[in-house]
């Protein structure tokens, strides 16, 4: 009896014993062991970390333009409380906000510390070595982007420079806002040699030397260190790579992406990945033919322009481009009021009203680095330069548009001001030529003029609050002041 | 009344108690009544005996008679006066003499049927003496061979009778009978455990039968994992539901018919949908994140019914929502089903090892019958109405709110504003249409069920074609299947044995475009409930107005007035109905070949190796007529296939030592399961005529995406049962699984349990009281284990997702899915069962009574980490949870007569579910992501130690700031966002005044107090009635609909609920309203917070069946073995508070945190049934 089971359990164990019946071998995704082994695995890698840009500027846009100035909840932001929460300051940790972006950007963090890290280790044949170097350089870039987003937006943050492989010692606790800037320094001052001046093809939209270049400028700006930020960004002016557009329109339309003036921008495309602005800001049209604006557009905008910033946006061709007067043609001879301002400066003809967009959305261009010079030039000099008058103005004179490089007394900035207004000259056309672009919060804070301009705003909401989330899940971090 | 049934109850026991006496007693008779045969018959008057008696006994005198012939009497004592005695004087006298004598005297008569003369009384006055003695002398006799139709062996101890007379016989140990009988006697052969035959004898001189297993014999076997046992034997904690009660119910799938009629098992349906979904839980859930759906073993096949594996759709990009996936199980024919046994305790299921935590359901399919050759149509046909609304607005209604919205919109712009009324132009142009009256029509549905049953002893085969259709209410719903099923078993030898169960089923969901499919106003539900009433359904063309925009639009260019405000953008829910495809086809073969041998006495070694086979594809549609398709069209088709491998391998011996029965299981299985997923999908389609069939014919291409994804399992079994003098059992099971989806270091598990059951009623000293006919203690404990979690979930791998733009192209990237955690293992619950089965009045009422215990511990929990690391949650083994509750059945066949019979059965169960430990933390929150627009913070679900799982989150309503002294003059602190006239108020509940994130908590509990179910089953002649009764009690429900169309929905015009006529005037024209309305002003949202008044009970008392049948009396068409009308209504009545369509819903599906919430959803079907069976 028991050798009859005996026999019979033995030789079914023979049958089915056979090795790896219960090893578990992906074949839809790749382990550790798998990846990182060629050129084409950092390749893809690299893409899904430049991947995290892509829908950024959602809330970019939610923190800069409407908790600042620039705008306000428009028909279609009405029905939800979160859009006056953010345009009255009355957020609180628990806004999805704050978790969504923290979390994005900390998801790009650990895949470029992947990448790094690997990429460090692993030896190639020499064209595949050289172009893993440049993914390291490139991984290191959009670290330090994330790592300056994070900071500006938080303040002190956990700093994380290795992947994530283990699930021990998760709770790291928040690191002093300098020292995120030192490491965001230091990977760019790494990365900017490392990188391409320029890309061509299918590398178009990748991190440039410039851009790098130009992110260091930023960054040494919002530290106060201004001898360096005027030499980084003269150093991208002076680079030839890169000049104004002679059209205003040129800067956000979508049939001029990747052009002479765009320095680094989260790319998107039309059927594959779209640009949120547009539909924020409703403004699917063509700029161009402002008669043609349907009353529809009432119904689109998430955030419709504040009144005072369209009053007091001077008038003139730049104006006529970004925002649109709410007294609109009706299509019977006459006119309607709308109830909001809109910005048309996202216009894109490709997309049904309401829709995303086609066109890419700024993150760094050469207009901005003018300015950055002229601010840090005005403080390194203790007033303003020829140069940095010049650099200013050939903005002025583009908004008007007129040639850039043509100086003209009626809209050149007056000769002869002092450091002080000089400055606020500088951060005035900031206001309107970088407006809806993803700044505006950020250089009311940088400039201390946040608590002015925005009354509901208290000392607290100059920093944004680390998601609730987050403190309930790491016992290591800290909340900011008062939240 | 109480009273009454007890003297009812005790009358039938007393009447029942003397049919059994009767019984034994011709039994006996019988037994003792062997008859011989004999060469010559000869009559009474031919024989002649002689007596010399004096004062002699008439049984002295039989006796006597019996000593000196070959005659027999037989008689009844009671009818034989003791005191009368008889003399006969020496001399030769012919029986039939002395019995004529023994007649008059004694008032008897006789009857001769061969040797045996049968003794009577005589009631009869008219009877003469001469007719008192009545021969019959017969020649014929009858021999025969009694075999079982389950095993073709002879069947010894089979009665056989001649009808009407108490001529009879019992059949030998090889089953062989031989009997005497008289010119056209008919023979009745019973024996316990088989349907009792009536056959006439005619010429025959031999009658072979082969007995048929009475059904409600075969009840009492019960099939258990691997094996069947007799009820009886049982040491687990086993509930059988037959047939008869799938029947009754006209459903998809047999599951519903389930709900309330088993104790310990909730069953609710994620959606009232067709072919909708169905979370099954035994006992509670045990686990928070893994799954929790007990294991299905259909004919010895393990069956996938993870919804999601079979659901193709993949992520829709144009909804928030995943498409809810179907019910699994919907591929089998309801009717098709024999028997359902539902395994709660571990004795049951731990020989399932790490697939038995959740309980397990095993399904056995109809076989064939061997010499019972029959056809049989089973067929009904349903009309079906929504039986539950939304209270919305009428156009009056809606017209006042919209100008409230103007009111207040004015009175918060510092009431500079003249307030505007819309221009009569516009108003006279205002219909009142009852949107849900537009997408609520009656629907039909029919199932057609051909059967075909039969075989001789060698092979025998259940055949069945079944065609189910059913229209949803909502147009555009609806659920197609076909299914064929074969099942044959066959006989090589006596040693050999093979049988199949096979089925194949193609079904079709045509889900629709509701239940949450789409937050952009594409859901056919919401936007019937977000329509303005005001709006008409068409325009005078009789063409569907897209939107309300559209109507809006043309209104204000024919009136030239325009209204204050637009009225939104909803679509109309006729247009997407109409010119929306979702359609869910599944192809699936679930099926097994088995093949048996007998080794020796006892010995049976079996192998079955089977599988589940299923390939599911999603085609959906929107046409370019629908907003929401970008304008131009868009389509899918994606794929899922799941196949499942299964190898069983067993060895059963059985065998009695002494009167104590031993049975032992052993065995070895081996399992793989495969799931491949493909979708493509386009858009900017120049036509609509394609639908979904020439992708390339879209002018923009979605990436296309494909998955593969793989586990194993490999297992060893053993269970042993030991009987002692059919009173003490025994019970041990053990099971060690391998599988693939564990971390390398915890691959193995081991499974044991061990039962134990006492039989008291079977104790001596149980005998005094007679009363208890069964009584049955019950204790078992085991270990199971839940492997239901994804796979590869220990590995840290990088999976092709994420992409990029370069140079206006897109490229694929690839991004980590996850941290390794090798150390992943097994959820283990250890589980304890006490049930004590009673059984009293000779089994007609029957209680079983069952208390558990589980705790699950290492529970497979996808915890947040900190999203620094770059991922949000990890898959941890962590915590415990624990399920305690007690279960009743009460069963009593309250009447049992032979034209009115009525049977009730009650059950009730209580289950209490708490969290003991979080790994540490002492609250994890968690999100529904059903907050849709309203909810910002997706965190609406609290699991807090000590208290169940899946409690809902919010702060709690305290009411609306009536003015700015009021917040003025609170001492709390109401933090951001800033109190406001008209604004809802919050409670500080931890006191410490100030209204903030920590005020937040449990502000409801979806877990019932009990379950309950409540049948009556009534026959009158050849009438049944059968009423049932199910509810559920003291559970609440988390209305995410309320909020979006009554609370949150106050920012703009989406609200069209009638209580929204109630809000807060900020202007103060209505001081009534102000005070006492708890939704905040109209006209601007601020209230995003998740809070009390969307929390509603949701108990519920459903009257859900009511049937009414008639069964042609037997022979009355002699060609038709059976003829059976039945109507029926389901879902007659609910009573709930609820202000939802349904309170038994559970919009998360299978999922245990989310439980109990609503979101929008479909309405209560209420159908009538007319349905027909005939059999030939």
């Amino acid at each position: 009896m028991k050798r009859i089971n005996y026999i019979i359990f033995t030789s079914i164990l023979l049958i089915f014993s056979c090795d790896g019946f219960l090893d578990e071998v992906p074949q839809s995704s790749l382990t550790r062991e798998q990846f990182f082994q060629s050129e084409a695995d950092f390749r893809s890698a690299l893409t899904a970390t430049y991947g995290e840009l892509q829908g950024l500027e959602s809330n970019l846009i939610r923190f800069s333009s409407l908790n600042s100035d620039e705008t306000t909840p428009g028909i279609f932001g009405r029905n939800s409380g979160d859009n006056f929460l953010f345009d009255d300051n009355e957020y609180t940790a628990s806004n999805i906000a704050f978790q969504s972006f923290w979390s994005n950007l900390y998801d790009g963090i650990n895949q470029a510390n992947n990448i790094i890290t690997e990429g460090e280790d692993i030896t190639l044949p020499v064209a595949q070595q050289e172009l893993v170097d440049r993914y390291v350089a490139e991984a290191k870039f959009l670290r330090a982007l994330y790592y300056f987003f994070l900071v500006t937006a938080y303040g002190d943050v956990p700093l994380i420079t290795e992947p994530t492989t283990s699930l021990e010692n998760l709770n790291v606790s928040r690191s002093n806002a300098e020292e995120v800037y030192d490491q965001i320094v230091q990977d760019l001052t790494e990365a900017e040699p490392v990188l391409e001046a320029e890309y061509g093809g299918d590398d178009l939209g990748r991190a440039t030397s410039g851009a790098a270049a130009a992110l260091l400028a930023k960054v040494y700006l919002f530290r106060g260190d201004f001898v360096n930020a005027r030499d980084k960004a003269l150093q991208v002016i002076n680079s030839d790579n890169y000049a104004l557009f002679d059209d205003y329109l040129a800067v956000t339309r979508n049939s001029d992406k990747n052009g002479i003036e765009h320095i680094f921008s989260i790319q998107y495309a039309r059927g594959f990945s779209e640009n949120d602005a547009n539909r924020v800001f409703g403004a699917n049209r063509d700029a161009g033919v402002i008669a043609e604006i349907p009353v529809e557009i009432e119904g689109q905008s998430v955030y419709a322009v504040e009144e005072d910033f369209a009053l007091n946006f001077p008038d003139g061709y730049r104006k006529e481009v970004t925002i649109f007067d709410r007294i609109v043609p009706d299509g019977d001879g006459g006119t309607t009021d709308l109830e909001y301002y809109h910005t048309s400066k996202y216009f894109d003809n490709t997309g049904a009203l309401g829709s995303s967009g086609d066109n890419n959305f700024n993150i760094l261009r050469l207009a901005d680095v003018l300015l950055i010079f002229a601010e840090a030039d005005n403080e390194v000099n203790d007033g303003p330069s020829t140069e940095a008058y010049e650099a200013i103005n050939k903005i002025r004179r583009r908004a008007m548009n007129q040639d850039k490089d043509t100086p003209d007394p009626a809209v050149d900035l007056p000769a002869g001001l002092n450091q002080e207004d000089f400055r606020e000259a500088v951060w005035e056309e900031r206001k309107w030529e970088l407006a809806f672009e993803g700044h505006r919060r950020w250089d009311l804070i940088r400039t201390g003029q946040y608590l002015v301009e925005l009354p509901d705003a208290e000392e607290r909401n100059l920093l944004f609050p680390i998601p609730e989330g987050e403190i309930e899940i790491n016992s290591s971090l800290s909340q900011n002041p008062n939240y | 009344m109480k009273n009454k049934l007890q003297k009812v109850l005790q009358m039938s026991f007393k009447l029942l108690l003397y049919g059994v006496f009767l019984q034994i007693f011709f039994v006996s008779l019988l037994i003792a009544e062997n008859g011989n045969a004999q060469e010559q018959q000869k009559s009474v008057k031919q024989v002649y005996v002689t007596l010399d008696l004096n004062d002699v006994k008439i049984t002295d005198l039989f006796r006597v008679i019996e000593s000196q012939t070959d005659f027999k009497f037989l008689y009844d004592r009671k009818i034989i006066n003791k005191k009368l005695k008889f003399s006969f004087d020496d001399g030769s006298k012919s029986i039939h003499k002395i019995l004529l004598d023994v007649s008059k005297k004694a008032k008897l008569k006789f009857k001769q049927v061969n040797n045996t003369i049968n003794v009577k009384a005589i009631n009869d006055q008219k009877l003469t003496p001469q007719n008192s003695i009545e021969i019959i002398l017969q020649s014929l006799t009858v021999k025969g061979t009694i075999t079982s139709m389950d095993d073709s062996e002879g069947l010894p101890g089979v009665n056989v009778v001649e009808k009407g007379t108490n001529n009879g016989t019992v059949t030998n140990v090889q089953g062989n009978y031989s009997l005497e009988v008289s010119e056209g006697a008919t023979l009745v052969f019973s024996s316990v455990g088989y349907t009792t035959e009536e056959i006439e004898v005619g010429n025959r001189s031999v009658i072979d039968v082969t007995m048929v297993q009475d059904l409600k014999q075969l009840q009492e076997l019960v099939v258990i994992g691997y094996g069947q046992q007799r009820k009886e034997d049982l040491s687990g904690s086993v509930v059988s539901v037959d047939a008869k009660t799938l029947e009754k119910l006209p459903n998809t799938s047999f599951e519903q018919a389930l709900q309330g009629r088993v104790p310990g098992v909730q069953i609710t349906q994620s959606s009232n949908a067709p072919g909708g979904g169905i979370t099954v839980r035994i006992r509670g859930g045990n686990s928070i994140t893994g799954g929790n759906e007990p294991l299905y073993v259909v004919d010895g096949v393990q069956i996938n019914v993870n919804n999601e594996d079979l659901n193709p759709s993949g992520n829709n990009d144009f909804t928030l929502n995943k498409d809810p996936a179907g019910n699994a199980l919907a591929s089998l024919n309801p009717q098709d089903i024999e028997s359902i046994e539902v395994l709660k305790d571990a004795s049951a299921t731990a020989i399932y090892g790490s697939r038995g935590s959740n309980g397990v359901v095993l399904i056995t399919t109809k076989q064939g019958t061997a010499g019972q050759s029959s056809f049989s149509y089973e067929s009904f046909y349903s009309i079906q109405t929504a039986a539950s609304r939304y209270d919305a607005m009428n156009a009056e209604q809606y017209l006042d709110f919209y100008n409230d919205i103007e009111i207040n919109r004015t009175a918060r712009d510092d009431g500079d504003n003249e307030v505007r009324t819309l221009s009569p132009a516009l108003t006279s142009q205002f219909v009142n249409t009852d949107w849900q009256d537009e997408i609520f029509n009656p629907a039909l549905m029919q199932s057609q069920t051909f059967r075909f049953v039969g075989g001789t002893k060698d092979l025998s085969y259940n055949a069945s074609f079944n065609y189910f259709d059913q229209d949803g209410v909502v147009e555009s719903t609806g659920f197609q299947r076909y299914s064929l099923r074969l099942n044959t078993n066959g006989q090589v030898n006596d040693h050999i044995s093979f049988g199949n169960s096979f089925t194949f089923t193609n079904s079709t969901r045509n889900a629709g475009i509701v239940n949450g499919n789409g937050f952009r106003g594409e859901d056919i539900v919401m936007a019937a409930l977000q329509s303005p009433t005001i709006q008409p359904v068409r325009d005078a063309n009789g063409f569907l107005y897209p939107t309300t925009r559209d109507w809006q639009n043309e209104l204000e260019a024919e009136t030239g007035e325009s209204f204050l405000f637009p009225l939104g953008r909803t679509q109309n829910p006729l247009l997407t109905a109409r010119e929306s495809v979702n359609d869910i086809t599944i192809n699936r073969v679930i099926g097994n070949i088995f093949g048996q041998v007998e080794i020796m006495d006892g010995l049976r070694l079996k192998v079955s190796v089977g599988g589940d086979f299923a390939d599911a594809t999603k085609d959906y549609f929107l046409s370019n007529l629908l907003r929401s398709s970008d304008e131009q069209g868009f389509a899918v088709k994606s794929t899922r296939r799941n196949i499942s491998l299964i190898n069983t391998n067993t060895i059963h011996y059985d065998k009695v030592i002494n009167g104590n029965s031993l049975s032992l299981l052993g065995g070895a299985e081996f399992q793989t399961n495969t799931n491949e997923s493909l979708r493509s999908a386009a858009s900017n389609f120049f036509t609509n005529a394609f639908n979904n069939n020439a992708l390339q014919a879209g002018n923009e291409f979605e990436q296309p995406s494909s998955g593969l994804s793989e586990w194993a399992m490999m297992s060893f079994f053993a269970r042993g049962n030991y009987i002692i003098k059919d009173k003490y059992i025994f019970t041990a099971t053990a099971r060690t699984d391998g599988s693939s989806r564990f971390g390398v270091d915890n691959r193995w598990g081991f499974f044991p349990s061990g039962a134990f059951a006492w039989r008291i009623s079977n104790e001596p000293f149980m005998d005094n009281l007679g009363f208890i006919s069964n009584a049955k203690f019950r204790a078992s404990y085991g270990l199971t284990g839940n492997t239901d979690i994804g796979s590869f979930r220990s590995l840290a791998t990088f999976s092709p997702t994420g992409s990029y733009l370069f140079g206006g192209n897109q490229f694929s990237g690839t991004s980590p899915d996850r941290v390794a955690n090798p150390d992943l293992k097994w959820e283990r619950t250890a589980q304890w069962n006490l049930g004590l089965d009673l059984s009293i009045l000779n089994d007609r009422l029957n209680l079983t009574v069952e208390v558990y215990n589980k705790t699950t511990n290492d529970l497979l929990l996808a915890r947040s980490i900190p999203s620094t690391s770059g991922f949000s949650t990890s898959l941890q083994n962590l915590g415990s949870v624990e399920n305690k509750g007690v279960e009743l059945v009460l069963d009593a066949d309250v009447v049992q007569g032979s034209d009115f019979s009525w049977n009730a059965n009650a059950n009730v169960s209580f289950n209490r579910n708490e969290v003991l430990d979080l790994g540490g933390e002492q609250v994890i929150i968690l999100g529904s992501s059903l907050c849709g627009r309203a909810c910002w913070n997706n965190r609406d679900i609290l699991l807090e130690v000590g208290k169940p799982i899946g409690l809902f989150r919010g702060y709690v309503f305290d009411g609306i700031w009536q003015s700015q002294e009021q917040i003025d003059n609170s001492s709390i602190d109401h933090g951001v966002p800033s109190p406001r006239v008209g604004g809802v108020r919050y409670a500080d509940i931890n006191g410490d005044n100030s209204v903030n994130s920590e005020d937040i908590g449990a502000i409801g509990d979806p877990n019932p107090d009990f379950v309950y179910g409540l049948t009556n089953n009534f026959t009158y002649r050849n009438f049944d009635l059968s009423i049932f009764i199910q509810g559920s009690q003291g559970n609440q429900v988390l209305n995410h609909t309320l909020n979006d169309l009554l609370y949150m929905g106050m920012g703009g015009t989406q609200s069209r609920m009638a209580g929204s006529a109630n809000s807060f005037m900020l202007d103060g024209s209505a001081p009534e309203i102000n005070q006492s309305t708890d939704i905040a002003y109209a006209g601007r949202g601020h209230n995003d917070e998740m809070d009390t008044r969307i929390v509603e009970d949701g108990s519920y008392l459903q009257i859900r069946n009511i049937l009414l049948g008639y069964t042609l009396p037997g022979n009355t068409v002699p060609w038709m073995k059976n003829l059976r009308f039945y109507f029926s209504i389901q879902n007659l009545a609910t009573f709930t508070e609820y202000q939802g369509f349904d309170p038994d819903v559970n919009i998360g599906g299978q999922s245990n945190i989310v439980r109990g919430h609503d979101m929008v959803g479909l309405p209560i079907t209420r159908s009538y049934t007319l349905g027909l069976n005939v059999s030939f």
